[in-house]
């Protein structure tokens, strides 16, 4: 019983991963270094935006 | 909203997405602005580069229509197809033990010709803390080429427009001609609609920015190699051919430029565009512009043409231009450069008269950007 709770929210946080890769979708990255060792790792080109809010 | 859809609601580009590493970046500091250069007056630009930030294309644009005009998902999908084509051409000449990195790539833009981060340009680095944003970069740059005394009306016009050379771009697909413009330079070239642009002098194209970088980065010259592919997918040919450059052709419509505040140039007087309502009062065209002078000081053109307080600016460069204050300065900027003759008519007291006087020197006594 004690582990109810967090198995639970271990379980949840799961589905959410999986979500996202089920739906085909890659997340955003916000630096650069992270993502050029990802896409090395991966042979994947980056896809870089950039957004400037005023 | 073209952002929107892009980080996250278009289902097409979420999919398509998973063949990349998706990265967004919204602070500027620290970014190479030399390797990753756009448009700094627009608030959204893409590249595709391989994970050693070798450039494949870059998306994104805009003039001085709505600012999402030549944004369009289908040609986005286009671009990220091309580009996963051309990455995985690349790893295989990579198996094959083929140097990747070779600047001669034809399937890589041609690497940057400096390096440029916000905080190497002194006067930012000196006047500015927190969060840069993009056309601040470029406001700084305005101030400190004035500064440095390399300041030049070439400077003002970045980011040609295709449409200058007579070639209207299908905005669908990115880089297909949709239309030639009669007596354009484009047509006397011998380009037809459904031509692809493949090739822009050594710039590989795989959207409109693209053909908007390669003109963009064009020394002076007076014509461009053009690598187009004609006819169907399977009897399609490619052609080379060499597009005249007519005088002109890099000035665009800079009223949409919040950099346009940093240009410069000491007008020594402030105005406001007439209203319809006082442009029917005053018996002017309503579709014409009319710039009222509010205050002038003895400096700069004010001083070089005399205007006075109240004068109503009715024509620039023997044009009757139409629009805000920022379409006079725009069509100022296009018309004249130091040491020309600027030539306006102003209506003063209900008299039309014209004033003529010399365009100043690039000046500013600015050292940060508001």
């Amino acid at each position: 019983m004690t582990h109810r709770f967090p198995l639970l929210i271990l379980s949840l946080a799961a589905c959410g991963a999986m979500s996202d890769s089920a739906r085909g979708e890659s997340r955003w990255h916000n630096d650069l270094p992270t993502a050029q060792r990802i896409a090395k790792r991966d042979h994947k080109p980056l896809f870089v935006v950039f957004r400037c809010e005023r | 909203m073209w952002d929107g859809q892009v980080a996250r609601q278009n289902p097409d580009i979420q999919r398509k997405r998973s063949a990349f590493v998706c990265v967004r970046i919204t602070r500027m500091n620290g970014v190479d602005v030399g390797r990753f250069e756009f448009d700094l007056d627009t608030t959204w630009s893409a590249f595709f580069t391989d994970s050693r930030l070798n450039v494949y294309s870059r998306f994104g644009g805009r003039d001085a229509g709505e600012p999402e005009e030549r944004l369009s998902v289908k040609s986005l999908l286009h671009t990220m197809d091309e580009v996963l084509d051309a990455h995985q051409r690349r790893l295989a000449n990579l198996n094959q033990n083929r140097q990747l990195d070779s600047p001669h790539d034809p399937l890589i833009q041609p690497a940057p010709r400096q390096s440029l981060t916000p905080q190497q340009i002194p006067l930012l680095a000196q006047s500015h803390q927190g969060c840069v944003h993009c056309h601040q970069i470029r406001e700084y740059q305005f101030l400190q080429w004035s500064h440095d005394g390399v300041f030049s009306q070439r400077k003002l016009f970045g980011w040609p427009l295709p449409e200058a050379l007579g070639i209207k771009l299908d905005r669908d697909h990115g880089h297909r001609i949709q239309r030639v413009s009669a007596k354009s330079p484009a047509i006397k070239a011998g380009l037809r609609s459904g031509d692809v642009v493949e090739r822009v002098g050594d710039v590989p194209v795989r959207s409109e920015y693209d053909i908007r970088w390669a003109l963009h980065r064009l020394p002076k010259q007076q014509q461009v190699p053009l690598t187009v592919r004609r006819g169907l997918q399977d009897g399609a040919a490619q052609h080379r051919i060499l597009l005249p450059l007519p005088d002109g052709w890099r000035k665009t419509d800079l009223r949409w430029r919040k950099s346009l505040r940093s240009i410069p140039l000491e007008f020594g007087f402030r105005g406001y565009a007439l209203t319809r309502s006082q442009l029917d009062k005053l018996k002017l065209d309503r579709s014409r512009m009319a710039i009222r002078v509010t205050s002038v000081k003895d400096r700069g053109l004010a001083q070089a043409l005399q205007l006075h307080k109240r004068d109503i600016i009715v024509r620039v460069a023997d044009r009757a231009s139409s629009g805000p204050f920022y379409a006079f300065q725009s069509d100022l900027l296009a018309a004249y450069k130091p040491g020309d003759t600027v030539r306006i008519q102003v209506l003063r007291e209900g008299e039309l008269l014209t004033l003529s006087g010399k365009f100043p020197n690039w000046f500013t006594r600015e050292t940060a950007v508001p």
